[in-house]
């Protein structure tokens, strides 16, 4: 990787620079500490809504005038919500980047809540959340999450209950965009062909004039150690087959464990990279799970997550099944290969597999302006810079010996959260070619 | 308006590609880049769907599915070992139109993952019990499908826009009963007869020295010989309906309907293809959805998503409009789209729209050109559309030279409002 610069601002404003020559383009992006982590039972989905009302213009960009002027330029655009972050980012051919700074350093403070804008989104995000609802594997996932976690905010979706999407009203909005997009809560990354020296006195100039504001709220709940297995279902039609997801909570990224149960990951499903969102899909078909489910056809896909976050989070594992297969016997099998993990050590040639797979993906990370600065960004927010500059070899001297005890803490089956969606109206037992779920009508207009 | 003026520094040039041909119609391409210790193959067969035989929709996927579970030197889990072991992907994709074959690994293990490529385009061996656990992945696949607005909605549309001899009739997976008809001979004879060295290529993008690239490529493919003669079958043509079509799909246990509305389109080389492009752009993909956008989903605040797309291939595939809305919405949503489908055959550019999509295409190039994968894509289109790899010189002018008139002209010509199709798969 290219050499990084890390500055702090007299305003608190955390600037992360990377110069990369290979193309005549840049990517500029904001980060700000917020996220579903933040928000509490009456305003979930806030951090998600607050970043759609940032594309709704300011006093001197209209509304759509952000994307039409990055567009215009060249540019690609976009923004995201997490638990731990909300992000922004504008990807432009690089003399351009400078309208990056202007857009960012104005939408900071400026953006307009205007309150047609508020009703408009309101029904913009609800659709948004019923598009995901119409996927049962989505409504498993809520459910498997607010069971694992009783107190931890971790345990509500990003894109929130739809009562509060129904009730948060203005005010909220404002409140929460007031308290959290401050100088001193976000962090600046800018990734590819510019000055780094000239690139920081403009950064300087665009966001210093901005004051620091108070520190936000710090989240205080602490997830309580769980003592027992917990269950969940959700029935419904609409899917054609059952859906295993199991979940168990596993460290964060800071905790000297996190190393060992990232190669746990791997181990189970393949090697994803260092980043908050994994890299491409790599190692899948040689791993544990793939090869105990779906090569014995028991399963069509199946995988494993667990992903550095700033508390403790979830390692999760799921399941698509084949027709006809027993859920109970997708669950022993799961667990047995989890049992394996804890009691036996990996050996040295399934080790050395995952230590490739991880030199690859850190190769790979760095192809692409925008991947590096996701994970300049997202690991400065959830870690800190060491986590990076330090990623390889942490991951290169975690013994065997650590795997094991580390699979023997996590999938210690008091730890343990196991969801099953299981299609209604016995669709999983459709027969093949005869039964039709869905029905067709044709009318004409 | 600011217009994008600075010299274009381009990836694609003449000289910075080495372009020969690989045995009989084939073609390599390669393009050294040192800046990252890593390296992208980009093969592409044309073997795609529309080549499928009737009652045996889905072969085509169903056989590349097959390319990495077996061959002459690797079994499945063997290949998987290897491939993983390096750090590598290699991944087929097919779809109505083709295969394509991408991989990815580090400098170092180049050779090898060459020779893994033309292993599993070159050497399937389709092993039976292989054969039945891709068979049951792509059937739970085609019953997942059904019950997904998405793709349920898709494949109405699709039925009801093209004529059945079309490929774009159906999507590229088949159906469960003509997947399950397909028996290990028609995957043999499928891949005999359809993977072939014409019209095959294979770019290389990243930190390798093209010469001994090159030396590498013919050792591997120059041997290729196709079985048979080649064969072109023309599809009928597809326009517009002679009155609206519309479908509507119900699926139990959904929140959330999801429409599509469209038309068959153009195919890449026609000459509607760079005004339909930008009409396309102007009416939802620009800024934010385009007019699709600020009218459905930020006036009215409908939906989350409501899009338009071109598919514009060796076929005309559809350009349509997809959105998913309340069920409650869904009129009111039809209605918003087919106002702007209006306001762009009456007035089809407004406000800078014009410049707008024409800089952001052309200032755009160094973007979308600046990873490894998007340079291969980019020397695959080149190299299938036969656009010479001068192309990206002159690509301005091309976008340039559109017109407002020649953008109305194709938004008309193409979305006939007496003959479009609307499909929506709804909550039951």
């Amino acid at each position: 990787m290219e050499p990084t610069t890390r500055t702090v601002l007299s305003n608190g404003l955390v600037v992360i620079l990377r110069e990369v020559h290979t193309a005549p383009v840049a990517t500029f992006w904001i980060w700000y500490r917020v996220g579903s982590r933040n928000e509490v039972p009456g305003i979930t989905g806030i951090s998600h809504w607050v970043e759609h009302m940032l594309f709704k213009g300011t006093p001197t960009l209209g509304k759509g005038e952000f994307s039409r002027l990055i567009n215009r330029h060249g540019g690609s655009w976009n923004g995201f919500t997490w638990k731990d972050f909300t992000a922004y980012f504008e990807t432009l051919p690089a003399e351009h980047l400078g309208l990056g700074l202007r857009i960012e350093s104005d939408r900071m403070r400026n953006s307009l809540f205007n309150p047609d804008e508020v009703e408009s989104e309101r029904t913009v995000i609800i659709s948004e959340r019923e598009g995901a609802e119409n996927n049962p594997e989505y409504a498993l996932y809520e459910e498997v999450e607010a069971a694992a976690y009783r107190v931890h905010t971790y345990r509500h979706a990003v894109i929130g209950y739809k009562s509060d999407l129904l009730a948060i009203t203005r005010d909220d909005l404002v409140r929460h965009y007031h308290t959290y997009y401050t100088p001193n809560n976000a962090v600046v990354v800018a990734v590819g062909d510019f000055d780094s020296g000239s690139l920081l006195q403009e950064i300087r100039q665009s966001f210093e004039p901005i004051p620091a504001g108070s520190p936000p709220p710090a989240v205080r709940s602490v997830e309580p150690p769980q003592e027992g297995e917990r269950r969940v279902s959700v029935r419904r039609p609409g899917g054609a087959v059952p859906q295993l997801q199991m979940a168990f909570h596993a460290p964060a990224a800071k905790d000297p464990e996190f190393f060992p149960v990232l190669l746990l990951d791997g181990v189970l499903s393949g090697f994803k990279g260092p980043g908050v969102f994994g890299g491409a899909a790599m190692g899948v078909r040689s791993s544990r799970l793939y090869r105990a489910l779906v090569e014995q056809q028991l399963a069509v896909d199946t995988g494993s997550a667990f992903r550095p976050t700033l508390d403790p989070t979830l390692f999760e594992v799921g399941a698509t099944l084949r027709p006809g297969v027993a859920p109970e016997r997708v669950e022993a099998v799961v667990l047995g290969e989890l049992q394996r993990l804890s009691e036996e050590p990996v050996g040295p040639e399934e080790l050395e597999k995952l230590r490739k797979q991880a030199r690859a993906q850190w190769v790979y990370s760095g192809d692409g302006v925008g991947g590096q600065a996701v994970l300049l960004g997202s690991t400065e927010i959830v870690a800190d810079g060491e986590y990076l500059d330090r990623f390889l070899d942490r991951l290169m001297s975690v013994t065997p010996t650590a795997i094991q005890k580390a699979a023997a803490r996590v999938f210690d089956d008091r730890n343990r959260t196991v969801g099953w969606y299981l299609p209604d109206a016995g669709a999983a037992a459709v027969a093949p070619g005869r039964a039709e779920p869905a029905t067709e009508a044709a009318a004409h207009a | 308006m600011h217009n994008v003026s600075a010299p274009l520094t381009l990836p694609i040039k003449p000289e910075l590609v080495v372009r020969e041909p690989l045995g009989p119609g084939a073609v390599a391409l390669i393009r050294e880049k040192r800046a990252n210790p890593s390296v992208t193959i980009l093969g592409y067969i044309r073997a795609g769907a529309m080549h499928d035989p009737a009652g045996r929709e889905g072969l085509a996927l169903f056989t590349a599915a097959m390319l990495t579970r077996g061959t002459a030197s690797y079994t499945s889990q063997g290949l998987a070992e290897v491939l993983d072991s390096l750090g590598a992907s290699l991944n087929v994709r097919a779809d109505l139109e083709g295969v394509s074959v991408l991989a990815r690994c580090l400098a170092e293990d180049a050779d090898q993952i060459l020779e893994l490529m033309s292993e599993v385009v070159l050497r399937p061996t389709f092993p039976a019990d292989e054969i039945e656990k891709q068979r049951g992945r792509i059937i739970t696949g085609i019953r997942e499908g059904r019950l997904d607005t998405r793709v349920a909605a898709e494949k109405a549309f699709r039925s009801a826009a093209y004529p059945p001899q079309h490929p774009y009739h159906r999507t590229a997976e088949g159906e469960e009963e003509s997947v399950i008809a397909i028996a290990r001979d028609d995957l043999v004879a499928f891949h005999r007869r359809h993977y072939r060295p014409q019209g095959f290529v294979i770019a290389v993008v990243g930190d390798v020295t093209s010469a001994r690239m090159l030396e590498r490529l013919r050792t591997l493919w120059d041997g290729w010989r196709p079985f048979g003669v080649s064969e072109t079958t023309l599809p009928p043509q597809a326009g517009p309906a002679s009155s609206v079509q519309r479908r509507v799909v119900t699926i139990p246990g959904k929140t959330q309907a999801d429409i599509v509305l469209g038309v068959p389109g153009f195919a890449r080389l026609s000459p509607d293809f760079y005004p339909g492009m930008i009409a396309d752009l102007i009416l939802g993909r620009l800024g934010l959805m385009g007019r699709l956008g600020a009218a459905v989903r930020d006036q009215e605040g409908l939906a989350y998503y409501v899009y338009s797309q071109a598919q514009a291939g060796f076929l005309a595939g559809p350009w349509a409009v997809r959105a998913g809305v309340n069920p409650r919405n869904v009129d009111r949503a039809v209605e918003g789209i087919l106002r702007e489908i209006r306001g762009l055959q009456r007035e089809p550019v407004r406000d800078g729209e014009l410049p707008d999509a024409q800089n952001y295409l052309v200032g755009s190039l160094a973007v979308r050109l600046e990873t490894d994968a998007g340079i291969a894509q980019a020397l695959l289109e080149i190299e299938l559309f036969d656009l010479g790899l001068d192309y990206l010189s002159e690509y301005p002018s091309l976008i340039r030279g559109v017109t407002p008139d020649a953008i109305g002209t194709v938004a008309t010509r193409y979305f006939d409002l007496n003959g479009y199709t609307v499909a929506m798969a709804v909550p039951a």
